[in-house]
């Protein structure tokens, strides 16, 4: 489920035909049942132009690719798979790696977590210091491990594409799912490479597409498909296309202003 | 549920890290020569430096370092660098294999046995045949335009085939299929060192404007029974990448004049090769697109019979140049690196079955070749004139 602050988010949640639960003492408002694509959405969408959207949408899917992926690929490569790089790149990260001492899960795993803990940190004090919290994260973390010579460069640039791709995602369950798989992925290539990887993300599949939000399936739009679910799901359909809520949801499928024939 | 967690757990750490190398342990093999030494196999590896391509502060250390091993066999020859290295040797990314003239003529059997049993080695890596004693100090030359040697070979070789055609990129895997095909004879570039190269091994070759040692790739080698016959010369060479249709673009000269020249590029070129076992014949059909690049003599290009003229007497010279170069392959070495027999066997293999024995002592050298060339000529320059015939006329 996913939870908000915003009257207009819940208003738009009932339109489509969802549940919002508001409690006494409580800020948030839950809507619910809440399925894969629906945190790849955002507020002003309906504002936009469609084409606009679609763009903006396919960029959030591959960020959320990229930000789970990146870390576990770049491990598995480098430790097991070395023959897939161009030479002239193996060249380059072997040289950047060669002054390193940790084993490169080892130093993912270490770049990560002092990513968390900026971010968390970023997220309690207040917003006047927080720009000076980042430059010290982002030059004191990165420009001195990588000079002491504890993480590579090319580490680095690999763990802020996928902290920068993960940012793009805001409700607090989904991120907790994105750094749980990323974990399992980063696992699986460290211990058998690109093998790992693709086992890993079977794994992922079968997980994501079991789950069922308040009796609906997860991957809705998708599997099981429905054709009015995806008109607004990876691409946006113009708003005058859109005239019929979505039928997992609903059997009233025809929305106010829509065309009834 | 919770016997699926264990089952991945365990499947994760039984496997063991099976095939697990960090990359600062590999030595990464650019390129390998093979001598033939003593009765035995002398290799040379060329494995990168890579400290020096991360920072400047490494400035003085060489950009690859050179193992020389020697053993009976290839295998134990390879891991034998182990003793001076500090890495394990890791062939994936393996470019070039430089083969000397000794080597290439007779011990092609050993080196395709070991390369085709070596699981690591992609099978897309050029071979090369070094002209001159040996093979190992070609891979030493330190090149200036380029950081690694190989590099800087590989580019050559690329630039050279898509620009003049006097070599064609022949992979590993080409290799192998000539040599284990019975009715296709082998071609391979050449490598050659201009220059000292005792001096192009030191540092002092790339810092100053002229080197004393540079690496050349301009012709191909030929076998036959996959033993090396003969290295050409460079027009040798380009006419052959042109008979097997190897060749992109090229420059093609004939004298127009007294003392004066006409110089056209070749933009694309074909060749198809037709056999008539009746006849005993043989036809190659060149075909392709010129532009007039270079005219010396005065000729008005404005009027067509002019151009006419032109055209006729470029294909008369690319025909004559290619007749000239068949009938030196075919009569001082006898071998069929064009690969009519293998035409035959798929045309005609009925008459193939018959020819099959006595394919070099009776058929080939009496065999009837002849070329056709039809080269259009597409673009003729900006100015249609030329020079020498403007200014006359002003």
């Amino acid at each position: 489920m996913i939870t908000t602050e915003r009257p207009d988010h819940v208003c738009q949640a009932l339109l489509k035909g969802k549940i919002a639960i508001v409690m006494d003492n409580c800020p948030f408002v839950l809507i619910l049942p809440t399925v894969f694509s629906d945190f790849f959405l955002s507020l002003e969408d309906s504002a936009n132009q469609s084409i606009n959207i679609s763009f903006t949408r396919i960029v959030r899917y591959i960020a959320f690719f990229i930000t789970v992926l990146t870390p576990g690929i770049y491990i598995a490569i480098t430790t097991y798979n070395q023959e897939m790089l161009p030479t002239e790149l193996l060249i380059s990260f072997a040289g950047q790696r060669s002054s390193v001492p940790f084993p490169a899960f080892f130093e993912a795993l270490l770049m990560t977590l002092s990513f968390e803990i900026l971010r968390e940190s970023d997220l309690r004090i207040p917003s006047s210091s927080s720009s000076a919290l980042s430059i010290v994260g982002a030059l004191i973390l990165g420009e001195a491990a990588v000079n002491a010579g504890i993480v590579s460069p090319i580490m680095i640039i690999v763990v802020s594409i996928t902290m920068i791709s993960s940012l793009l995602f805001i409700e607090p369950d989904f991120i907790n799912g994105i750094r749980w798989w990323r974990l399992f992925f980063m696992l699986g290539g460290s211990f058998m490479g690109i093998i790992g990887i693709v086992l890993v993300f079977i794994a992922f599949m079968i997980k994501i597409a079991s789950i069922n939000s308040f009796g609906k399936p997860y991957l809705m739009p998708f599997a099981p498909t429905s054709v009015e679910g995806l008109k607004n799901s990876v691409i946006r359909f113009p708003t005058r296309k859109l005239n019929k809520r979505e039928k997992y949801l609903s059997d009233n499928t025809y929305r106010m202003g829509g065309s009834k024939k | 549920m919770k016997k699926i967690f264990i089952l991945i757990i365990a499947l994760l750490g039984l496997s063991g890290c099976y095939n697990y190398r960090e990359l600062s342990d590999l030595a990464i093999m650019t390129a390998v020569a093979i001598d033939r030494v003593d009765d035995s196999f002398q290799l040379t590896i060329q494995v990168v430096n890579p400290k020096k391509q991360q920072d400047s502060s490494n400035a003085n250390q060489p950009d690859f370092v050179v193992y020389t091993t020697k053993d009976k066999s290839l295998q134990k020859a390879f891991r034998k660098v182990v003793n001076m290295a500090p890495k394990r040797v890791y062939a994936a990314h393996l470019q070039l294999l430089v083969l000397s003239e000794k080597v290439a003529t007779d011990y092609t059997d050993e080196i395709v046995d070991f390369f085709i049993r070596e699981p690591e080695v992609r099978d897309e890596f050029q071979v090369l045949v070094a002209k001159g004693s040996e093979a190992s100090d070609k891979l030493e030359v330190i090149t200036p335009l380029t950081t690694l040697s190989s590099m800087d070979i590989f580019n050559t070789l690329d630039s050279n085939k898509k620009y003049l055609g006097s070599v064609s990129s022949v992979t590993f895997n080409d290799f192998m299929h000539a040599y284990l095909d019975p009715n296709t004879e082998m071609v391979l570039p050449v490598l050659e060192i201009v220059g000292d190269s005792d001096e192009g091994k030191k540092q002092e070759n790339v810092e100053t404007s002229i080197s004393s040692a540079n690496l050349k790739l301009a012709s191909m080698a030929i076998f036959k029974d996959n033993k090396l016959a003969k290295i050409l010369d460079e027009d040798d060479s380009i006419n052959l990448n042109m008979l097997l249709g190897e060749l992109n673009e090229t420059i093609i000269q004939y004298a127009c004049g007294e003392d004066k020249y006409a110089a056209f590029e070749i933009i694309s070129s074909d060749s198809e090769l037709e056999v008539d076992p009746e006849k005993n014949k043989a036809i190659f059909t060149i075909t392709g697109h010129a532009s007039v690049n270079e005219v010396q003599c005065a000729l008005d290009l404005r009027k067509i019979e002019v151009g006419n003229k032109m055209r006729e007497e470029l294909n008369k010279t690319i025909k004559n140049a290619l007749l000239d170069t068949i009938n030196t392959i075919r009569n001082d070495y006898n071998t069929d690196v064009f690969g009519i027999k293998d035409s035959f066997y798929k045309h005609y293999p009925d008459y193939f079955k018959k020819i099959d024995d006595k394919w070099y002592d009776e058929v080939f050298p009496n065999l009837d070749i002849d070329v056709d060339v039809s080269i259009r000529l597409y673009e003729k320059g900006n100015i249609l004139g030329g020079t020498e015939y403007d200014k006359r006329k002003n």
